[in-house]
């Protein structure tokens, strides 16, 4: 089993429902944000968590559980989406998955901002698309993110650049910062 | 506000409404404690017998470690999709295999992928590793594994029992052998036992027991086994996932005899 460093310093085993419990939501959410739709991501992240089942004495640090989880995420997701994508124009990447019968009070600016990032990310090329969610939703580091893509820290470099460039012209909106 | 602050928070609003399914838990347990099938053969050989000490051929740092246990790679190292990816999956793999389009008229190739399998010792230290071939071939729903390891690679013990032999047969020059394996599963929060005469069985090489079917079954796992050009291949399957017999298992077999 492996084992993980508590608060207290001690040693505790990292147990798959801990691993489970702990990025399941995170791990669900990335997923649907790189394939484009609820379908792919479960498919995607129930193949992940099968895998770091089976596979969780392969893990020699705990510490790089969330980067293990994500490296294997990246490429069931990418499996996944990559069958359904011939079938699937960019136009309905992510499409029904407005909030039903939303409530009048909701922050509209929100959910407008929502639409608009979804709407964004679904123009861009897979893998800088994967770059964008791993560095800027799951706050992985450029070097986390490279090992999770299977990348040297360059390329993901390269692909956040030109992704965040593609992001400004669509969602054509001033920043304070350039 | 900073544009990469823009984009995190509305990727975190784009996503919120997105949940896990509560049974998200049980259909990952499920579907990882159940046997892979395409394993199966080479698994029950070791845990049929875990007395048993296998001395791999390799190394002399590994040749007093004995392998109780295989375990597949964490992830595949590399996956493809078509026939076309064939020589680079012949060069991740490191030798080469015969992969035909199709096994027969109806199941085609969909998917292969090169996997790395991790040997065991008892204390679960890992004294060796190779890479071995698990190609995926549908009708539909059904599906039939084709499976490739180099026989220099693999621990060589064959624990099954006579029992399950079926059939062998000489295919081109070729000796293949036709088994049928009885299999049963436990759910994987049952808390039922296997019975004292199962785990005997199994003990034998009679048959397997795995967890994680939906409620318990018994099935047969079939498959057809041969060595050529230094690899073993195993064409296999439950029979709840294809409707063959064992004509259909030794066409598939000399179908990959032949191909290039």
């Amino acid at each position: 089993m492996t084992h993980a460093m508590t608060a207290a310093g001690e040693t505790a085993p990292l147990d798959f429902d801990t691993l489970f419990e702990t990025y399941q939501t995170e791990a669900l959410r990335a997923a649907y944000l790189i394939c484009g739709n609820r379908a792919d991501a479960e498919d995607a992240v129930q193949e992940a968590f099968v895998q770091c089942y089976r596979h969780l004495d392969a893990l020699r640090d705990p510490e790089k559980a969330k980067a293990w989880l994500f490296r294997i995420l990246t490429r069931t997701a990418w499996r996944v989406s990559g069958k359904s994508r011939r079938e699937t124009p960019v136009d309905d990447l992510y499409a029904g998955c407005e909030p039903a019968g939303e409530d009048a009070e909701a922050p509209i600016l929100r959910a407008d901002r929502a639409a608009q990032i979804r709407r964004a990310l679904a123009r861009l090329e897979v893998k800088q698309r994967t770059a964008v969610v791993l560095y800027y939703y799951n706050g992985l580091s450029v070097r986390q993110t490279a090992r999770a893509m299977g990348c040297l820290e360059g390329t993901v470099k390269s692909r956040l650049y030109h992704a965040r460039e593609k992001l400004r012209t669509i969602l054509e909106v001033d920043f304070d910062e350039i | 506000m900073k544009f990469d602050t823009y984009l995190t928070e509305g990727m975190q609003e784009a996503a919120r409404e997105v949940t896990p399914d509560p049974a998200l838990r049980t259909r990952v347990l499920a579907q990882a404690r159940a046997a892979k099938p395409s394993r199966l053969t080479r698994r029950t050989r070791v845990v049929a017998t875990l007395a048993a000490v296998l001395c791999l051929a390799t190394g002399a740092a590994l040749a007093n470690s004995p392998v109780v246990s295989l375990v597949s790679g964490w992830m595949p190292d590399a996956s493809y999709t078509s026939i076309a990816d064939e020589a680079r999956m012949e060069a991740k793999l490191g030798y080469d295999v015969r992969l035909p389009e199709a096994l027969t008229e109806d199941f085609t190739l969909t998917e292969y992928e090169v996997e790395p399998v991790s040997m065991r010792d008892s204390a679960n230290h890992e004294v060796g590793s190779y890479l071995t071939l698990c190609a995926t071939y549908r009708k539909g729903d059904e599906r039939v594994y084709l499976n490739a390891a180099r026989t220099e690679d693999e621990p060589a013990s064959d624990t099954l029992s006579d029992k399950t032999l079926v059939e062998t047969r000489e295919v081109d020059g070729v000796t293949v052998t036709y088994r049928e394996i009885p299999t049963a599963c436990l759910p994987a929060d049952s808390t039922e036992d296997f019975t004292a005469e199962q785990y005997a069985a199994e003990e034998r090489g009679e048959m397997f027991l795995s967890v994680g079917s939906a409620e318990y079954e018994e099935t047969i796992y079939q498959t057809a086994g041969f060595e050529l050009d230094g690899v073993a291949y195993s064409i296999g399957m439950h029979d709840s996932m294809a409707d063959w017999s064992s004509e259909d298992f030794f066409t598939a077999a000399q179908t990959v005899i032949e191909a290039e």
